[in-house]
């Protein structure tokens, strides 16, 4: 059991000399094994939420919990898997090399097979090819692939289709579900689009801005397994405006 | 080697055309004494071969040991740069001051305190090659993407595993880069000592040629500087050829 806890956390940064307050008193809970997309503008403090469950980033007031573990003890466990931005792939690696890179670090043997895992995302064929040789969405599979090596309880993802195409995206989107099920881990998506947000998520934590906040959680009671018809649903409609709205009311609020 | 062939000749027949050249337009009166034909220089080759060996394996030892001095030091300092708060700026300043230093008029005082000999010749040859060393080992070091290093943070890698697994090879074709353009300073380094009194070296041999005005012995000793400059250049990427096998920072494509 691997629930996240967030208690009343803080982060301010230090910009020239100026104190600006990223997050203020956010409080969640993740469920174990849930799936949780957090939207938000700009400057929401979304990725920098993700950073400080990861450990990346100590809390200035707060305290996270993973299970019953600190995010430093967590961390060094193993228990958290990094989906960033950028595939982040070592270049001079090659695709299994890239995935079998965290066991390296952590000085074990994979627990998750690097062969079964490049199967899972569908690269067969390409375990020996170098990023430089991959598109942009078969690198981003690879850096899944990588976080999920150590069967991390946690697996944490801040906007990893963001430079995707709508297309390559929504099939990234159907195939991260698919993993997300089989593997059983507790998982957190950074994103910018509403859809996405609905489709994936058990839940949606909307963000404002400025200080980022958690301004409204709308739960997503649609079936799983969720295919692409789900979309033309007016259920899943009524929850994307419901998103939209919660989006927006903070929009007119801030301005 | 087929590979070498394939990249030496485009270069060997520009250089062949322009002995051509030279060959006809000193036959048709064109030239002035100081530039001989390029036949003439070679016809003086046989008799100097015993001779030019010995002083051109001189200037390749000050060099090699000139070269492999510069290289520590840069790769110290460049620690110290990256280590330390604070201390790129002043060790790339050191750098730079270095780099300005006429070296044809700092080679006269070094006498004084190095004596005429290796010593000498070593250590201006390392100040020459010194600066674009210091850069590549600083830049490389430097290019690590804030993400990789968060990625290596969240697999609670240790600070040896980030300086192998990801900041070296990192910095690996930067610091090529820089071995190939100090490989020639460091050879012109040592010509420029030798020519201020020596003994043995390609230098030496020069001035005397210079002095008894055999103009085509100056030119063989000028070709000869040029040959290896252009042998260690070429010696240094093919290594990179066989180390840096992927593309540094590849950009992504889509699909």
């Amino acid at each position: 059991m691997t629930a996240i806890t967030l208690d009343t956390v803080t982060k301010r940064f230090a910009i020239d000399g100026r104190e600006v307050t990223a997050l203020e008193k956010v409080s969640a809970t993740f469920a174990s094994g849930s799936f949780t997309a957090l939207i938000g503008p700009s400057g929401c403090g979304k990725s920098t939420l993700l950073r400080l469950i990861a450990d990346i980033l100590p809390p200035t007031e707060g305290s996270i919990s993973i299970g019953d573990k600190a995010p430093g003890v967590a961390r060094l466990k193993h228990e958290i898997g990094f989906v960033f931005q950028d595939p982040t792939l070592l270049p001079w690696r090659n695709v299994v090399d890239n995935i079998r890179l965290p066991a390296e670090v952590a000085r074990t043997r994979e627990v998750r097979d690097p062969r079964l895992l490049v199967d899972l995302v569908g690269l067969k064929g390409f375990e020996t090819a170098r990023p430089a040789q991959l598109s942009g969405g078969m690198q981003q599979r690879v850096a899944i692939a990588r976080a999920l090596s150590m069967d991390p309880k946690v697996l944490l993802m801040d906007e990893p289709f963001g430079a995707l195409d709508e297309i390559t995206r929504q099939r990234m989107n159907l195939e991260l579900l698919r993993i997300w099920k089989e593997s059983g881990t507790t998982a957190i998506l950074v994103t910018h689009s509403i859809a996405e947000a609905v489709f994936m998520a058990d839940r949606v934590l909307v963000l404002s801005a400025h200080p980022g906040r958690v301004s409204d959680t709308i739960d997503i009671p649609l079936p799983r397994p969720r295919t692409l018809d789900i979309m033309r649903d007016p259920a899943f409609n009524a929850l994307e405006n419901a998103v939209r709205a919660a989006l927006f009311a903070e929009e007119r609020s801030a301005a | 080697m087929k590979a070498m062939l394939q990249t030496a000749w485009p270069p060997l027949m520009v250089l062949l055309v322009l002995a051509l050249i030279a060959e006809a337009a000193k036959a048709l009166g064109w030239l002035p004494i100081t530039i001989p034909a390029p036949s003439q220089v070679a016809a003086v080759f046989p008799a100097q071969a015993a001779d030019l060996w010995w002083h051109a394996s001189g200037t390749l030892r000050s060099a090699i040991f000139g070269y492999a001095l510069a290289g520590a030091i840069a790769l110290a300092l460049g620690a110290v740069a990256l280590s330390l708060a604070g201390a790129e700026r002043a060790v790339l300043g050191f750098g730079v001051a270095v780099d300005c230093v006429p070296l044809i008029a700092l080679a006269p005082i070094f006498v004084v305190w190095l004596g005429q000999g290796l010593a000498l010749h070593a250590t201006i040859a390392a100040i020459a090659a010194f600066f674009p060393m210091l850069v590549g080992v600083v830049q490389g070091f430097k290019s690590t993407e804030p993400t990789s290093r968060e990625l290596f943070h969240v697999m609670a890698a240790d600070r040896g595993q980030r300086l192998r697994l990801l900041m070296l090879p990192a910095a690996l074709p930067f610091i090529f880069q820089a071995l190939k353009i100090a490989a020639p300073l460091a050879l012109l380094g040592a010509l420029i000592a030798e020519w201020i009194g020596a003994e043995r070296g390609i230098g030496a041999m020069m001035i005397y040629a210079l002095f008894s005005f055999n103009v085509p012995v100056v030119w063989l000793t000028i070709l000869t500087l040029c040959g290896l400059s252009a042998g260690a250049y070429g010696l240094i990427a093919l290594a990179e050829s066989r180390v840096v096998t992927w593309t540094p920072r590849e950009g992504q494509h889509d699909g």
